[in-house]
């Protein structure tokens, strides 16, 4: 009986004591030493017991209290446009990818909510909607329900008009976390723009509100820097991941990267010869399309010779895997990474087919659509444009693909046709699952904000719109650039991670819209 | 309602470059005639289209439409020269070492500072033919300038001559210093006998700076006199270049 207690006793205190490091070693020490136990002070045990427990309601207490500084740092941050993209920088830094993921959404949330409520008060009030703040599916839930309850109350507006090209400007990509933008044109070249210092020039020119106001209107300034090397025009453009190198692909058939300089750079300072780091020769027409990994060191590009090629910058050889269509295809028009599966991506051509391909294993692995469907088959749909406020029946014949996206977290692929429809495919059966009679003339480009809830198109009809994914309702429209013979608008972005929009076009200019 | 949603009629002519189009294709479209054309754009449009056609036809490039306002031409004009020049100077980051062209020279005479910053500066001739075209993209797209495609300021029209000048000088360069590349590029481009038909048509260069030899200027000069005065006029300051040696 004693015996007994005694053992009870020791196994207990081993639990009690379960989160001290080495735990294994005084385990182990305890068999051994079993014996050798003789006076045990219980007295001394129950103390160090409850200094224990107290300890750990510390700890917990102070868990409790980290999300709630964080986004009250947050909100605090948003009131001023500048800091607020820090702010967000910081949380990232700190948290894991997941929690970053959410309070990405939550940033876009907070926005409604601080511009519903007005105060900072409205914290309480987030709390209570969001649920605990650790609880996923709970604020995954309240912020895809949100944009259903209250349409997105921003209006964009032009904040810059980037005029320094002498003819279409083709692609406009962000930096992932700076106020900084690439633009690529027909004029041979691709400029580097930092937002920034006009940004903090404005703010400084706040204190006389008159001035603040004429300065808005009519800002110009210059590119940062020019990257010359394409003999011919620059058809596409994308950043790596982490915005240190940028690769554009042009009419002269090459793939040229980049090294980024740094965003104070004199845009008249002597040639720096390491920033062109790199041509990737073997295409053997013009480039329309390159992505680039999200994680790997990976580089798609399409080209009009009818192939894909896929890149690893650097290695030597350059070259990994070429994929050549089907002449039935058409050309390749646009490519894109899956985020959801990063061995796949997407392919667009000018038939107006596309394909997911297994980049491992060089082969397609689904057609958007179905085998299946071609032969005439139509698709109906009925749709309806806020904007418009008419209903088409539109017939979703074949019709060739100018861009192709991949939604950042649904299995959905959403493409931009010259039919002037936005289709929206499943990635798990290629089936057709939505199509939007979007613009008046063929919808050139896409962009998806980093959340997945809203959808950026652009038409040569010379407008740019944006879109809720979920309702495919357009909640806004603007006429953003003037016509060249029959092309508009060429390139739509959103930045990952600040509330901006560019918009790119035929009439040489980029705008900025906050 | 249904026409709406119909696509658009095939027998339209689209002049579109969509995604896909080969290198061969590009701009393969019907010509339009001037008169059709009714975007802002319209001037560019057509002298691109008129290049496109044949850049050995100087005369036909150069010619502007009935009508058309000389100074608007003047300045899509030398857009277009400045963004062809860029393929030069493609050619020339290869070609134009900054150890051996030092200075931007044309000849042993002629040395040129560059006007791109703040005080005129030294530069070598590869740093010289970039920051020219950077800063002639820039103030060719200056709001405060040029913030038309359709109509031109009395002030800016002195800006088109300042930036001939300094794009001559990028001519020279190549020519006197690297000819199998001007010659290469000449051939292609047909740039500088139209660049140098413009400069002396449009006055906007005197025939003694045109030291490139061998290009005889087919157009006799028709300006009027107004226009002669203003292509004399001295730049602003803050545009300053300077002629280090004067001596031919």
């Amino acid at each position: 009986m004693g015996q007994q207690d005694f053992s009870n006793a020791v196994e207990e205190v081993h639990n009690e004591f379960a989160f001290l490091p080495g735990t294994d070693v005084t385990d182990s020490s305890s068999k051994t030493a079993s014996a050798v136990w003789t006076n045990v002070d219980y007295q001394a045990l129950d103390k160090k017991k409850a200094d224990f427990q107290r300890e750990l309601q510390q700890k917990k207490g102070v868990s409790r209290r980290l999300p709630r500084a964080e986004l009250d740092a947050m909100i605090t941050s948003l009131n001023v446009t500048d800091e607020g993209g820090s702010a967000f920088v910081s949380v990232a830094d700190k948290e894991s990818e997941v929690v970053a993921r959410l309070l990405s959404k939550d940033s876009k949330f907070v926005q409604d909510l601080d511009a519903a409520l007005g105060s900072v008060g409205g914290f309480s009030d987030l709390m209570a909607m969001t649920g605990p703040f650790d609880d996923s599916e709970t604020a995954n839930r309240s912020i895809i329900q949100r944009p259903r309850e209250e349409p997105l109350r921003k209006t964009w507006a032009v904040r810059f008009t980037l005029r320094c090209h002498f003819d279409c400007v083709r692609a406009i990509v962000f930096h992932p976390v700076e106020a900084i933008v690439l633009s690529a044109s027909e004029d041979a070249t691709v400029k580097l723009w930092n937002l920034q210092k006009s940004l903090t020039a404005n703010s400084a020119g706040a204190t006389g509100v008159g001035a603040g106001n004429s300065r808005k209107g009519s800002q110009d300034f210059d590119p940062v820097y020019t990257f010359h090397g394409h003999s011919g025009p620059v058809l596409c453009m994308c950043l790596s991941p982490t915005g240190d190198y940028c690769y554009t692909g042009g009419m002269d058939k090459t793939v040229r990267c980049w090294m980024m300089p740094p965003p104070n750079v004199d845009p008249y300072d002597p040639l720096d010869r390491s920033i062109s780091s790199e041509v990737l020769r073997g295409h053997d027409d013009a480039v329309w399309s390159l992505a680039f990994h999200s994680s790997d060191n990976r580089l798609i590009s399409a080209s009009a010779d009818g192939t894909l090629k896929l890149w690893e910058p650097s290695a030597n050889p350059a070259l990994l895997a070429t994929y050549v269509a089907e002449p039935d295809d058409g050309s390749p028009t646009s490519v894109d990474f899956m985020s959801s599966d990063l061995h796949h991506a997407v392919a667009a051509y000018s038939s107006g087919v596309a394909y997911i391909y297994d980049l491992e294993q060089a082969k397609t692995v689904l057609r958007f659509p179905p085998a299946s469907c071609t032969g005439g088959f139509l698709h109906f749909s009925i749709n309806v444009c806020l904007m418009c406020s008419e209903h088409f029946l539109a017939a979703c014949s074949l019709s060739p693909i100018n861009q192709i996206v991949c939604h950042p977290t649904l299995p959905i692929t959403v493409t931009a046709h010259e039919d002037r429809t936005i289709r929206f495919f499943d990635n798990n059966s290629g089936q057709m699952i939505d199509c939007v009679v979007a613009h008046l003339d063929a919808v050139t480009c896409l962009s998806i904000d980093p959340n997945g809830l809203f959808l950026l198109s652009g038409s040569h009809d010379g407008s740019l719109r944006l879109w809720n994914i979920d309702s495919k309702t357009c909640l806004q429209e603007t006429t953003a650039h003037r016509k060249k013979f029959d092309e508009s608008l060429f390139s739509v972005a959103f930045h990952p991670s600040r509330p901006i929009i560019a918009s790119a076009g035929a009439d040489g200019l980029a705008k900025i819209f906050m | 309602m249904s026409e709406m949603a119909d696509p658009v009629p095939a027998e339209r002519i689209l002049r579109r470059n969509r995604p896909g189009t080969k290198a061969a294709d590009w701009c393969k479209w019907p010509e339009m005639k001037f008169e059709e054309m009714d975007s802002t754009l319209s001037v560019q449009q057509y002298i691109q289209q008129t290049v496109r056609k044949d850049p050995a036809d100087i005369d036909a490039i150069l010619t502007p439409p009935k009508g058309q306002d000389e100074a608007v031409w003047k300045c899509e004009h030398l857009r277009q020269f400045c963004m062809e020049l860029n393929g030069l100077a493609v050619l020339l980051l290869d070609e134009c070492d900054p150890t051996v062209c030092t200075q931007m020279a044309a000849t042993e005479q002629w040395i040129y500072l560059c006007a791109a910053h703040k005080s005129p500066r030294e530069c070598t001739a590869i740093d010289y033919i970039r920051h020219t075209l950077d800063g002639a993209v820039s103030l060719l797209n200056n709001s405060k300038y040029f913030p038309s495609r359709i109509s031109i300021k009395e002030n800016a029209v002195a800006k088109l001559a300042s930036i001939c000048r300094r794009v001559y000088r990028i001519f020279s360069h190549a020519y006197f210093n690297h000819k199998a590349v001007f010659d290469q590029f000449e051939a292609n481009t047909h740039l500088c006998k139209r660049f140098t038909n413009f400069v002396v048509r449009f006055n906007l260069m005197q025939l003694e700076h045109l030291i490139i030899p061998n290009f005889d200027v087919g157009v006799t000069s028709a300006s009027s006199h107004a226009d002669e005065g203003q292509a004399c006029q001295t730049t602003d300051g803050s545009l300053n270049d300077t002629i280090l040696t004067g001596t031919v």
